[in-house]
């Protein structure tokens, strides 16, 4: 077995999975990857631009909580504590809390189009900017994941005193802070970057790609 | 019931009551040893909900867990939360 901290392959297909073409990625698979993505930005102290990445779980903390949220339902708070801590730092291992960061890559799984796309948070703009392989399938608005990471993202940011930081940059003035903290986070979906073939199964390197390139901050 | 208490006091270390959590909320309580590896309770998880094994990833405060690792090695709590996530995978076939 081989221990990845944040991933333990079992099988030789786990690796085999990754390496061949025409296979699927699976969160594992993009979790090893990003937990690397935060190695790295751990060793560079001297460079500019910072980022975090986030698991494969936050989608599905971000959903439950805005189920619950919408429907009232109780027990809202044990997926908040997860998404309060991720925001914090904690939890995630080698993350860093969001207030010392400039951008925050997420990647997401739209479970109904079986597909890997990534979002990226940039706080100082309070955008979030999807990087999508398969971009010219999508012709209707946002996929539910990205739409609901947009409304609730911005509560959490609130509640988990955020905004009160003042370390490395003051968020609080910040003109897209100025607005109410209720509205949605601007989505914008990246054109012109590189696409996967049709039918190759690609989307899970693409994504890791996406976020390896960004992550030099060039 | 008070059988049960009793059992408890006697032996509070050695058991502990484990809850596992689904993705959809749904909670299934399991009771094992402090020093059995997870993989026992996984197993009985999977079988009672008839899904596949390889199909679910078992998280403990939000980490992976290895079915060779135990309560003991975990620290787990009596009554702490597994939760019992599915494994989200993507191609875009389309």
């Amino acid at each position: 077995m081989f221990d990845f901290v944040v991933a333990y392959p079992e099988t030789k297909n786990w690796f085999y999975l990754m390496s061949q073409p025409q296979t699927c990625w699976n969160d594992e698979h993009i979790d090893v990857i990003f937990y690397y993505l935060r190695k790295k930005v751990k060793l560079q102290i001297q460079e500019q631009y910072r980022y975090t990445t986030s698991n494969c779980l936050y989608k599905v903390y971000i959903n439950n909580a805005y189920d619950r949220y919408c429907q009232q339902q109780q027990e809202v708070s044990p997926n908040e504590e997860c998404l309060i801590n991720i925001i914090k730092g904690f939890s995630i291992p080698d993350g860093l809390p969001w207030h010392l960061i400039d951008e925050v890559y997420i990647s997401i799984n739209c479970g109904d189009e079986f597909h890997w796309v990534l979002a990226v948070v940039v706080l100082k703009e309070k955008r979030i900017r999807v990087y999508d392989s398969m971009s010219r399938r999508r012709r209707s608005g946002p996929s539910s994941e990205i739409q609901n990471l947009a409304k609730i993202l911005p509560t959490y940011l609130d509640i988990n005193g955020f905004l009160d930081q003042k370390v490395r940059t003051n968020w609080s003035t910040i003109e897209a802070y100025w607005d109410k903290m209720a509205n949605p986070i601007d989505v914008q979906y990246i054109d012109g970057i590189a696409q996967q073939t049709i039918g190759s199964l690609d989307c899970g390197p693409f994504v890791a790609a996406y976020a390896e390139y960004l992550s030099d901050g060039l | 019931m008070s059988g049960v208490t009793q059992e408890d006091d006697k032996k509070p270390a050695d058991h502990i009551n484990l809850k596992v959590k689904s993705q959809d909320g749904n909670e299934v309580f399991f009771r094992i040893k402090r020093s059995t590896q997870l993989k026992k309770l996984m197993n009985a998880y999977c079988d009672r909900q008839s899904i596949d094994l390889n199909a679910i990833a078992f998280l403990f405060d939000g980490r992976r867990l290895r079915p060779d690792q135990t309560p003991d090695e975990l620290e787990m709590d009596e009554g702490d939360e597994i939760d019992a996530m599915l494994h989200q995978t993507g191609g875009s076939l389309a």
